[in-house]
Parts: structure tokens; C-alpha cells; sequence
């Protein structure tokens, strides 16, 4: 999709040495320590971690929704001061505007471009249908279950086109089967429209599913504790998860989680 | 007066997780919906009784008609004064105060609120003198406004200000900050600046909750209108009260009361429907 003249070399997200405490009842946590993190050119990276461990933090923080206290953050080469449309976000939470269409979300982030609003709708309309909504575009959010409104929010971060996708636990609310099928069709809509994803999500398996790259955290203070690469061929599909090879990956993530929250006890919510 | 907007007209709209029907059968299932025909039946039900119980005793002449007029007396006492053409002048004079009062304590207490509900400093600023305002009680500033101002127009649409800017204003910054915080980010993330933010995401995203500020608001401005027109004027359904409390015309005490009932009953309707037609977005909300 994106001129690829760069190759893969480039680094398309680059985190040094972050530090970050926030106050928490009354006292301060270092809620990172010394965390890096590297996401190359529409490379998809998940990062897991213990909850609490600042995952959240640090996505907020490329999202120039939360500041820097030490290290930096660059995205091509460029420090990132505040939010901006070259960096996406999908939230756990809903975050549709109820007041507008589902279509009307999606066009939302497009009112910001050159386009004429025909072109608009049409693009807009294209990203319903890589989440199959497009009979819904008339509807209101209050109106969709939980699953179709995340799938509108995703078809809306992908319509902003921006040059990295955040995510973070975007399907942590919804059911086992609702996830599934989110899962599998984040997959296809990501091999379609190619970008830098970073996923935040506590679920092993997912991350194995989704990503290149998997980043484990440690608990509270985050910072990374291993790197573990998915080399497994795309297009994914229904039936990776019962392949030797996934298994494989899932178990290492896992022991190094466990191990994370044994040596930390029981970590407090973030 | 004042029924919620939000609960779902008669009938079931959501079926999903809907309990057994055991829980749900005979007239009181607990939070379940009943059938359409007992709402219907329940909400016309108490104003008969209410009614019958009023004819009874006044026909059978069990209470004297100068503490508890019939229906026949208050529907004499409105002929006549739709006759001569006061009952007219006195509605008149009283929604003209109520509108203007309303708007005046509306047009300041918007922007304000805005300011309020979306500025740390803005709140900061109003922090005590809202705390040391918002409980002072307006009826005993009725004489020094009569002592400022006089007993004409302007001093009914300075005490219903009074009554209803403060409160107005908590309300409506307490509306605006009913904006989840993660729909302000997204915005941001799309490139959105924060005056953009504010008009395309917060100000949409409170509109229904400022709607029904303003029904809450005008039914206090009802109360302290009339309040201010008992104590002085010389127009007004409040004023037609006390002038016929000193004939002791009961009938027409009544007849004012149910007016004011009317009125009260027409504005919420209006702007319940208002609600319904401006925010279609809001049905089969959670």
C-alpha cells in the first residue's frame, strides 16, 4: 500500500530509555523504567505484560496523550510532541460518537482531509466493508452490540490512515466468541491495509496470533524483558493456534509472564 | 411534572436477556416491563380516583365550598374570567415573565457552565462564590429586590435569574463533563484541535443532558415566578391567587392553581418531545 522505497530497515517507531512515575492514592509509582521498544515499518507488534505494568502508559505516551518525563519517543526519525493524525489510537473503553452514524464516525477522521465529501463516503464505505458494517452505515452506535462497535471504531482508525495504529486491549471487553471473530478479522483487515501496529493486550494468545513481534514486559516498573519474534507465514487463519510452532511461542510468553507475576505477587490494577 | 425522559415508552423494545417469564408475570415485576394496556389503565387511574373522590365530597356538601370548591364553581369561576378577559392578560403576563427570566438566566448560565465544565481555571475562579450562592434562599431576597427595582417585569425576571442562573450553571458544567475522557483522545488522535474538539465532540455529546437541564429549569422558574408574583404585582396567575385569597374566592385559587398545573404540564411535554425528535440517537441507548 505504503511506498516501501525505505525497505524494511527502517525503524518506523523508536522508544529509548523511557521513564514515567504517576501519583497513585496518594503516593508515586515508576510506572516505566528504562523501557525501548522498536517497531519497524508496518511491522505488527504486540507488547504483554502483567496488568499494571504501564503498557497502557506507553501507548498513551506515542499517542501524545500523556508526557515524556525521561527519554524519547520518535516516529520517522521525528520526536513526538502531542497528538496527531499520523498516530491512531483504538481504546478499550467505546469511544464512537453516539450522536453520529456509524458511517458518519468513519467519516469522521476523513473531515481533516482534501477529499470532497463524496469521496469521503465512499472511503469511508470501503472501511465498513473490510469489517463487513456496510448494512449498518445508517444505524447509530447505541443500536450495535459491543463486537460491531468496536469493528466500526477499527474501520474508523484505519480510515484516518495513520502511519501507526495503537491499540490498546481493544477487544479486552468483549466475549471469547465476539474476540475470536474480531481477532481473525483485524488480521485480514490489517493485511489489506498494511500499518505499524502496536497492541497492547494481556491475552497470550492473541498476541501470538496478531503480531511479528512480541514485547514482554516486566511488572511495575515496565520496562522489556524478552523479544520474542513470530515467524509465522501469512495470511493467518482459523487453525494456527493447534500448529506446533504456535504452541511453542505461547509457551514461552507464558513462562515469562508467570514468572513476572510470581516474583511480584499479586500486581494491583492499573 | 417532571417524568423521566429516558425510560422506554410502554412495551418491551429490547428482547435480549429478557428473565423467565415467572419473573416477569402479574403487575409488579421488579424493573420488567408490564403490558401496555395496565400502564395505560395505571397512568389514567389516580386522576379519576382523585377526581370521583373531589365530585363525591363536594356534591354531597361534606366540606364548605370556601375551603373546597367543586369542579362546577372553578369551571363558573373560568368562564367568567375568560369573559372579561383576565384570565387571558394574567397567562400572558406570567409566561412573558417566565420566558424572559428563563432565557436571561439560560443565556448567561450556558456559556458559563462551558467555561466551567471544561476549564480547570474557570472552575477554579467560580468555586466559592458558587458554594456561597448556590444555597442562599431567593424568596427572602424578594424584598430588596422590590427595594431596588421596584415590583414591575423586571423585578419577576430578577428573582427567577436568581433562583435558576446558579443551579444552572453547576448542572449544565456537570453535563459537559459527562464526556468520556477517551472520546475527547480519539479526536485528538484524528488531528482535531482542542476548539474543535470542544465544538464537534463535547458540545453534541452534552446536548441532551442540556436539553434536560433546561425542563428542570423551567419548573423552578415556575415556582419562584409565582412566588414573586404573591408577594407584589398587580398581573400574573400568582397575583390573581392572592387577590382572590382576600375574597376569599377559593374557586378561583383553584382555577389558578390548575392553570399553572397546565402550563407546567405543557412546556415539559413540548420539550420531552423536543428531546425525542433533535436526539434520535438516544433510543436503545444503555
Amino acid at each position: 500500500m505504503r511506498p516501501s522505497t525505505t525497505a524494511e530497515k527502517q525503524a518506523k517507531l523508536e522508544a529509548r530509555n523511557l521513564v514515567k512515575h504517576f501519583g497513585l492514592a496518594g503516593s508515586t509509582v515508576k510506572a516505566l523504567d528504562g523501557f525501548s521498544l522498536t517497531a519497524m515499518d508496518n511491522e505488527f507488534v504486540a507488547l504483554v505484560g502483567p496488568s499494571g505494568c504501564g503498557k497502557s502508559t506507553f501507548l498513551r505516551m506515542v499517542a501524545g496523550l500523556t508526557d515524556l518525563e525521561e527519554g524519547t519517543i520518535l516516529v520517522d526519525g521525528k520526536p513526538v510532541s502531542g497528538p496527531g493524525p499520523d498516530r491512531g489510537m483504538v481504546f478499550q473503553s467505546y469511544t464512537l460518537f453516539p450522536w453520529l452514524t456509524v458511517l458518519d464516525n468513519v467519516i469522521f477522521p476523513l473531515r481533516k482531509s482534501e477529499l470532497t465529501s463524496q469521496e469521503r463516503e465512499e472511503v469511508a464505505m470501503g472501511y465498513l466493508e473490510a469489517v463487513g458494517l456496510t448494512d449498518f452505515a445508517k444505524a447509530y452506535p447505541a443500536q450495535l452490540s459491543g463486537g460491531m462497535r468496536q469493528r466500526v471504531a477499527i474501520a474508523r482508525a484505519f480510515a484516518a490512515r495513520p502511519s501507526i495504529l495503537l491499540m490498546d486491549e481493544p477487544f479486552g471487553a468483549l466475549d471469547a466468541q465476539t474476540r475470536g471473530m474480531m481477532q481473525e478479522l483485524l488480521c485480514e483487515v490489517w493485511e489489506q491495509h498494511r500499518v505499524t501496529v502496536v497492541f497492547v493486550t494481556h491475552d497470550v494468545e492473541e498476541a501470538v496470533l496478531l503480531s511479528d513481534r512480541i514485547y514482554c514486559m516486566s511488572a511495575r516498573p515496565g520496562r522489556v524483558k524478552e523479544e520474542i519474534p513470530v515467524p509465522m507465514p501469512r495470511p493467518r487463519r482459523a487453525g494456527l493456534e493447534t500448529t506446533s510452532e504456535f504452541i511453542a511461542i505461547r509457551k514461552r510468553v507464558m513462562e515469562l509472564l508467570r514468572s513476572e507475576i510470581e516474583a511480584n505477587g499479586t500486581p494491583r490494577p492499573s | 411534572m417532571q417524568l423521566s425522559v429516558k425510560r422506554n415508552r410502554t412495551g418491551p423494545v429490547a428482547d435480549a436477556g429478557r428473565p423467565s417469564a415467572s419473573v416477569r408475570s402479574g403487575l409488579l415485576p421488579l424493573r420488567e416491563e408490564i403490558s401496555p394496556r395496565a400502564y395505560a389503565v395505571a397512568s389514567v387511574s389516580l386522576v379519576i380516583v382523585t377526581l370521583a373522590a373531589w365530585i363525591f365530597v363536594t356534591q354531597r356538601g361534606l366540606v364548605d365550598p370556601i375551603f373546597l370548591p367543586g369542579p362546577k364553581a372553578i369551571w363558573d369561576a373560568a368562564v367568567s374570567m375568560i369573559r372579561d378577559g383576565t384570565l387571558w392578560t394574567d397567562m400572558v403576563a406570567s409566561v412573558y415573565r417566565i420566558m424572559v427570566g428563563w432565557a436571561l438566566s439560560t443565556i448567561a448560565a450556558v456559556p458559563l457552565g462551558l467555561l466551567i465544565g471544561n476549564f480547570r481555571l474557570f472552575e477554579a475562579l467560580f468555586d466559592i462564590p458558587i458554594a456561597l450562592t448556590r444555597y442562599m434562599p431567593v424568596v427572602a431576597l424578594i424584598p430588596l429586590t422590590i427595594l431596588w427595582i421596584g415590583v414591575g417585569d423586571t423585578q419577576k425576571f430578577m428573582i427567577i435569574f436568581l433562583g435558576t442562573f446558579v443551579q444552572e450553571v453547576l448542572m449544565i458544567a456537570d453535563n459537559v463533563k459527562s464526556v468520556p475522557k477517551d472520546m475527547i483522545n480519539v479526536a485528538y488522535t484524528f488531528g482535531y484541535s482542542k476548539w474543535e474538539v470542544l465544538w464537534r465532540v463535547i458540545l453534541p455529546y452534552s446536548l441532551p443532558g442540556i436539553l434536560d437541564t433546561f425542563r428542570l429549569t423551567i419548573g423552578w422558574a415556575w415556582t419562584y415566578l409565582v412566588v414573586a408574583e404573591l408577594v407584589a404585582a398587580n398581573t400574573g396567575l400568582g397575583y390573581r391567587i392572592m387577590a382572590a385569597q382576600r375574597y376569599l374566592a377559593t374557586d378561583v385559587i383553584f382555577l389558578g392553581i390548575v392553570i399553572i398545573g397546565i402550563l407546567g404540564m405543557i412546556t415539559d411535554l413540548s420539550l420531552k418531545f423536543l428531546y425525542r425528535r433533535l436526539f434520535p440517537w438516544m433510543k436503545e441507548g444503555d
